[in-house]
């Protein structure tokens, strides 16, 4: 798994996922991905669009990442889940902790919201 | 090297082809055989060839019909450790390719020989004692949680069958179930992550759930039950751990079910009588993930005869590359095959995974508890 962070504008991150979010996968990326998302400061907008399986461990990186953004007082919102993987979000009650959107302008809206 | 004297088949292997590299002692060469269920079992290498076969006097003996009774060989030729197959019938292949000649190991290389694997490791001396003791804690951890499983239930209003199969590493699964008057209680857990930590993290919500240790909570409501162990084990003060559980309570002379889910797979309600098979699905967020999470409970009634299925994430999600597809469908189509004895449905559906994985160890615990209503 790879993960990529573009400031997209003021205040706002766009951190896009690509590759299977299994356990050793994410093991390769979590210490990276959590250190630059507490220093970036501001909104986060989550692009899963390329992450095809997400495991537990994949959850517990994105329940980390929400708390960060929360803690500054900032929102997290995502976008392109895959169906498979949105099954699983629902089950696990995710999206009301990271709610999603169906493109990249209305997460900003989510954001702004 | 010691030069065997006895005339054994040891020196029938010509050494001419070994290099007399540089011996050096504060390195240990092992081999690791990894298995479903058991510790791993680690071979030292010591300076004699080290025989792999189906029989004695093989030094690490496996079983099953594609392993030759002598199948390869491997030794240490000062620091460097290669691999001979003795013209076994299947192969003896190295990270996937089959042995012609010798082959020489590299740290992490994967000896297959028959269904079995074996690791080549190359450690420092210290490194390997610190390997060895990790594999005792593992090796205890799991005798802890095998320790806290109920026994299996063979009559009475409410059966029980199950298997647990932990990973080498333990995936941290639990399940558990007892008698409560009229009213029978069954859970099952997957906590995220792997190790003994996330073992011991399971082992703490079952002396929970056996101790009934949820001060003021009624333990026959299955939302306040998750509710409560939501709010003791949250995330943040159990070092980032949280895991998903399924529990319901079911009133045994009305055969009424109720349960609720923390992001845990579905139970499958299978009523063979009339073939009816269906999910039971519940949303909820995994224990330790949402302060204040509000669970809710369902309640459906169960027919006489009644199958309830709960399983954890070893039994559904398998490595992206395994022979067929595989998911929920087959899961659910493994488990209520029809006009099979309902106490072999666990043990059925493992056999089906371990096929479909092939040599390749599981990388999560798997768990599945069957119970059958009279």
């Amino acid at each position: 798994m790879q993960f990529e962070i573009i400031a997209i504008e003021a205040g706002v991150s766009r951190v896009v996922l690509s590759g299977r979010a299994d356990a050793a996968a994410v093991d390769g990326v979590e210490a990276a991905l959590n250190a630059q998302i507490h220093a970036s400061g501001g909104h986060v907008v989550l692009d899963l669009a390329g992450v095809p399986f997400m495991g537990s461990l994949g959850i517990r990186l994105l329940i980390s990442l929400a708390r960060t953004v929360a803690r500054r007082s900032a929102r997290i919102a995502m976008t392109g889940v895959q169906p498979q993987v949105l099954e699983v979000f629902e089950t696990m009650a995710l999206l009301d902790l990271i709610p999603h959107a169906p493109d990249h302008e209305a997460a900003l809206a989510l954001l702004a919201g | 090297m010691n030069e065997p004297t006895d005339g054994t088949e040891r020196t029938m292997v010509s050494r001419a082809a070994v290099p007399n590299g540089p011996v050096d002692d504060t390195v240990v060469h092992s081999l690791v055989l990894e298995a479903e269920g058991t510790t791993p079992s680690r071979h030292p290498l010591a300076d004699v060839p080290l025989i792999v076969g189906r029989v004695v006097p093989a030094a690490i003996v496996l079983e099953g019909s594609a392993v030759s009774r002598r199948h390869c060989m491997i030794d240490r030729a000062g620091d460097l450790v290669r691999v001979t197959d003795l013209g076994s019938t299947n192969g003896t292949y190295v990270d996937g390719t089959r042995v012609g000649e010798p082959v020489f190991l590299a740290d992490g290389a994967l000896i297959q020989v028959g269904p079995h694997t074996l690791r080549y490791e190359r450690r420092r001396r210290e490194e390997a004692l610190a390997a060895a003791s990790l594999a005792s804690d593992i090796a205890r951890a799991r005798d802890y949680v095998n320790a806290l499983l109920p026994p299996p239930i063979s009559d009475g209003p409410v059966q029980a069958a199950w298997i647990f199969q932990p990973c080498a590493a333990l995936g941290g699964d639990a399940f558990g179930y007892h008698r409560d008057g009229d009213w029978f209680h069954a859970y099952i857990l997957d906590v995220a992550g792997h190790g003994v930590g996330a073992a011991m993290h399971s082992v703490s919500v079952m002396n929970v759930m056996r101790q009934q240790a949820l001060p003021g909570t009624d333990t026959r409501d299955p939302a306040a039950v998750l509710a409560a162990l939501n709010d003791m084990f949250d995330m943040e003060k159990h070092h980032g751990m949280y895991f998903t559980m399924w529990y319901g309570v079911l009133h045994v002379p009305s055969r009424r079910l109720a349960y609720a889910a923390a992001g845990h797979h579905a139970a499958v309600l299978h009523v063979p009588a009339t073939g009816e098979v269906r999910a039971l699905p519940a949303r909820g967020a995994g224990i330790g993930t949402m302060p204040g999470y509000a669970y809710r409970a369902a309640m459906v009634e169960l027919p006489a005869g009644g199958r309830l299925h709960l399983f954890s994430d070893g039994a559904v999600e398998l490595a992206e590359d395994v022979a067929e597809p595989w998911g929920m469908a087959q899961v659910t189509g493994t488990l209520c095959a029809p006009a099979a004895a309902w106490a072999e449905g666990p043990e059925r559906l493992y056999r089906q995974v371990r096929r479909l994985s092939g040599a390749r160890p599981l990388d999560d615990d798997f768990s599945v508890l069957t119970l059958q209503l009279a």
